[in-house]
């Protein structure tokens, strides 16, 4: 897998991966903000835009006409990526080969591009009527995170943990700001990103490159005229000098802890590999400490892991554990920290976790959102995106800078989801 | 003998053998992928509980054992086959459903190893009653995972008041009293009944040698196993168990699950149940639907809102829901809005244009090799040919599709489950 930049414009590139290995046309159109108090506009944005169009102005008669073009699947929502929220635009179609009749594409993309840039407008704004039940459906999918238990520990680990910091308002946005949002105002703001986002178009399947080019010149150029927001550094995080330590209740069958660190390597840092496979060695696999030691040794979880973000430099261990067993869940998750640190691990600890992630980096080429994406926050957070060059970074990692990684770890944040006493519900 | 299935409008072929022990393997080669896919699945899931076993013996067994089972499996007398898959840099993972339980593994080097490893410890019972007390606190915090997400409280619910009693009813899992029951013995026997060639498919995917993997096959599962056991479900009335059920949880958002009980189709006829059905429920309430449009303009539902069809050995019903603000109000508008399209009857442009957006999703499936994978082997398992959707897809009628909405959706048999916020 290789993307192939073509620069467009001044923060806009085509990103093009030519390959027949697969059955659809994929585009995607990411679209970079700050994440600040305008992330529920940013969100609630790609709900109103993807309603309908001036040319199919009704939801019906969109979702209709992507049936009759063989299902093709248009979609748009906004995904959190450090401190930048990342409005995406995705498009799926099947290649005309395995078809019979006209090919899809074209009218596809003429539906992306409007869409994008074509939403109908009423009074100088958006649609009221849509921007009203689409605050609605917002408000209930912020809502709904509280049903989610383990997504919604870690919402407020880290609103505790950044306080005050970009990075602690969700990709959804706050609650809170939901009703300041008018059509105009969100006209405005879509108008302002469409003008100052920097803007990547990604593009797999079996396309040639000066066709590729052409559409994606056409859709820069309804975008029209564009003037580039600067793009702000990550806010730095420190680690305060005692941790926090958060605690709350709801009746529930089953805890949810969730603790935070802070790292001393970025992913744009060279020595960021170590980090990774510290990572791996700690908690990102079945082989690892935290689901060996926590799970298979101790029965105190279902689940034990942990995963980094590299672009805030911040690492996360979730577990799901009966209540009453949390000291010592927690007392294992930082004795296993230890172990780390002093480099008490087996070669084989770090080969099989070499191996683990060389395979999910080769993966990430054999389905198209995900070659995608990976590329995206490769480039994004500054690091090579070539496959090969990923894994022998991996593999010229030595122990010593692992231990040395999970030295660079300071516990910032514990928060406990506590369900204990009340929790099998009560079903009537 | 190995037989190739083609299917020429989309490039694809599936490579097909039986071998001598039984064991039913299928190969999608998919050259130019970096992942190889393996599967190897045996055709017993939570809802045999109840058998007659290759000794004439009825056996009665707790709530659950399947997917402890599947978990039991994974340990080794020298430690965790995970383990073992790691070391050879391939991802292992493995789930229990209604009616299968599945091992499976992706990688992108050492295939081979990973394959033998896969074949070999999926016939390798290991428990001891340390082993298994061990398990049973894992399984444990695994079901009260489950008892804290409403969707699969709402989902499982509904299954309880559909059925009055067939063992769908009951969490795949079991409950927290019920893997109490569960110990070596229960297991040793279980898996002497089900882990036989004869009940089991082998379904692998990606850039590999057919005759290789039914070779390897052959030499790790040679022998022909037991008979076959013969499986006990009670006799399930045409009636639903119950019209609600409604239960509190700390959800942001109330959920709902409508149920419509159906009459399992006959083998001959199951698959293009499957196929009709999926186009009838995607014309009444998918997302191109005028029953959607109006909930969806009402505020009643958001894009979470789906159906599906629901069907195994002994069951079939139709599902539908997601969260809403207003549960009572959305199944009140649900069932006149239903009442009205059964009144006025099926556009065939609907039916032409659900017909056209199901192809592209059959042809986009083959993007995804497991996905494919998985399909293939859920369908071989129930006596199903996977490949044949895409030809019915073709056939099916716009009459086929009316006659199922007047025998299914004009006088349903309806059950509704729904979680409120315990605030």
């Amino acid at each position: 897998m290789a993307f192939i930049e073509t620069p467009l414009q001044p923060g806009a590139s085509l990103f093009l991966w030519s390959t027949s290995k697969f059955k659809t046309t994929t585009v995607r159109v990411l679209l970079r903000m700050p994440l600040d108090d305008g992330a529920s506009a940013g969100a609630l944005l790609p709900m109103v835009l993807q309603r309908g169009t001036r040319s199919l102005p009704q939801t019906i008669l969109l979702s209709r006409r992507l049936d009759m073009l063989y299902g093709a699947e248009l979609r748009a929502d906004v995904l959190k990526l450090g401190e930048e929220q990342i409005t995406i635009f995705h498009l799926e179609v099947a290649h005309s080969a395995y078809l019979t009749g006209e090919d899809p594409l074209p009218e596809a993309l003429t539906l992306l591009g409007d869409v994008l840039t074509e939403p109908p407008l009423e009074d100088g704004g958006l649609r009221a009527e849509w921007v009203s039940q689409e605050r609605e459906n917002l408000r209930r999918r912020i809502q709904g995170i509280y049903s989610d238990k383990a997504h919604y520990a870690q919402l407020r680990l880290v609103e505790a943990m950044c306080s005050g910091e970009p990075y602690a308002i969700p990709r959804l946005g706050a609650l809170g700001d939901l009703d300041r949002h008018t059509s105009e105002g969100l006209w405005h703001h879509w108008q302002e990103t469409l003008l100052r986002a920097p803007i990547a178009i990604y593009m797999v399947g079996a396309l040639e490159p000066a066709a590729a080019e052409d559409h994606a010149r056409r859709l820069l150029a309804r975008i029209g005229r564009r003037e580039l927001r600067p793009t702000a550094a990550v806010t730095p995080h420190a680690a305060p000098a005692r941790p926090r330590d958060v605690h709350e209740r709801q009746p529930i069958a089953q805890g949810k802890l969730a603790i935070g660190f802070t790292t001393s390597l970025h992913a744009s840092d060279p020595g960021y590999p170590a980090l990774a496979m510290m990572n791996g060695i700690y908690g990102g696999f079945s082989h690892s400490r935290l689901f060996q030691e926590v799970r298979e040794h101790h029965s105190l979880a279902y689940y034990a892991q942990s995963q980094i973000d590299g672009v805030k430099g911040l690492l996360f261990v979730h577990l799901g554990i009966a209540s009453p067993n949390r000291q010592a869940a927690q007392d294992l998750v930082l004795q296993q920290l230890e172990t780390v640190r002093r480099g008490e691990f087996r070669p084989q600890e770090a080969e099989d976790t070499l191996k683990g992630i060389a395979t999910q980096i080769e993966q990430s080429a054999d389905a198209p959102s995900e070659a995608i994406m990976t590329d995206f926050e490769l480039r994004a957070a500054g690091r090579p995106t070539d496959p090969e060059r990923r894994i022998a970074a991996l593999a010229a990692v030595q122990a010593e800078e692992i231990a040395e990684a999970a030295r660079g770890l300071t516990l910032d944040t514990v928060y406990f989801l506590d369900g204990e006493g009340d929790g099998d519900g009560d079903a009537d | 003998m190995a037989t190739r299935i083609e299917v020429p409008a989309l490039r694809e072929e599936i490579w097909q053998e039986i071998l001598p022990s039984g064991l039913a393997c299928y190969v999608l080669p998919k050259p130019g992928f970096a992942t190889r896919y393996a599967s190897f699945s045996t055709r017993y899931g939570s809802c045999d509980q109840t058998f007659v076993d290759a000794d004439g013996q009825l056996q009665r067994t707790p709530a659950g054992i399947a997917h402890f089972l599947e978990h039991k499996l994974f340990e080794e007398q020298d430690g965790n086959v995970a383990e073992r898959f790691s070391a050879l840099g391939a991802m292992s993972n493995a789930y229990t459903n209604y009616g299968a339980t599945s091992y499976l593994f992706s990688t992108t080097e050492r295939f081979e190893e990973a394959l033998e490893l896969l074949l070999h410890f999926v016939q390798q019972p290991y428990f001891t009653k340390e082993n298994v007390q061990k398990e049973q606190g894992i399984i444990a915090e695994e079901l009260r995972m489950y008892l804290d997400d409403p969707r699969s409280v709402v989902f499982q619910n509904l299954l309880a008041a559909l059925y009055q009693h067939h063992p769908v009813r009951v969490e795949i899992g079991g409950t927290l009293e019920s893997i109490q029951q569960i110990g070596p013995d229960e297991l040793f026997l279980c898996h002497r009944a089900f882990y036989q060639p004869g009940n089991m498919v082998l379904m692998v995917a990606g850039d590999v040698d057919p005759a290789e993997v039914f070779g390897m096959a052959h030499s790790a599962v040679g022998k022909a196993g037991l008979p076959a056991v013969r499986r006990v479900y009670p006799e399930e009335p045409a009636s639903v168990a119950e019209a609600m059920k409604r239960q509190r949880m700390a959800v942001g958002v109330p959920l709902i699950a409508i149920g419509f009980k159906d009459d399992p189709a006959p083998p001959s006829e199951a698959l293009l149940r499957e196929v009709t059905m999926e186009i009838l429920l995607d014309v009444v309430f998918g997302s191109s639907s005028e029953i959607h449009r109006q909930l969806y303009e009402e505020g009643l539902i958001g894009q979470q809102f789906s159906s599906s069809y629901f069907s195994g050995d002994g069951y079939a019903a139709s599902v539908l829901g997601g969260p809403t603000p207003e549960p009572d109000r959305l199944l009140a508008r649900v069932e006149a809005l239903l009442a009205e399209t059964v009144e006025r009857g099926l556009d065939p442009n609907d039916v032409e244009r659900s017909r056209r957006r199901s192809l592209g999703e059959f042809v986009a499936l083959f993007n995804a090799p497991e996905a494919v994978a998985h399909a293939l082997s859920e369908y071989a398992m129930r006596g199903l040919d996977f490949i044949a959707v895409y030809d019915l897809l073709r056939q099916v009628t716009a009459d086929d599709v009316s006659r199922r909405l007047q025998e299914h959706l004009a006088a349903p048999r309806r059950s509704v489950s729904i979680v409120e916020s315990a605030g």
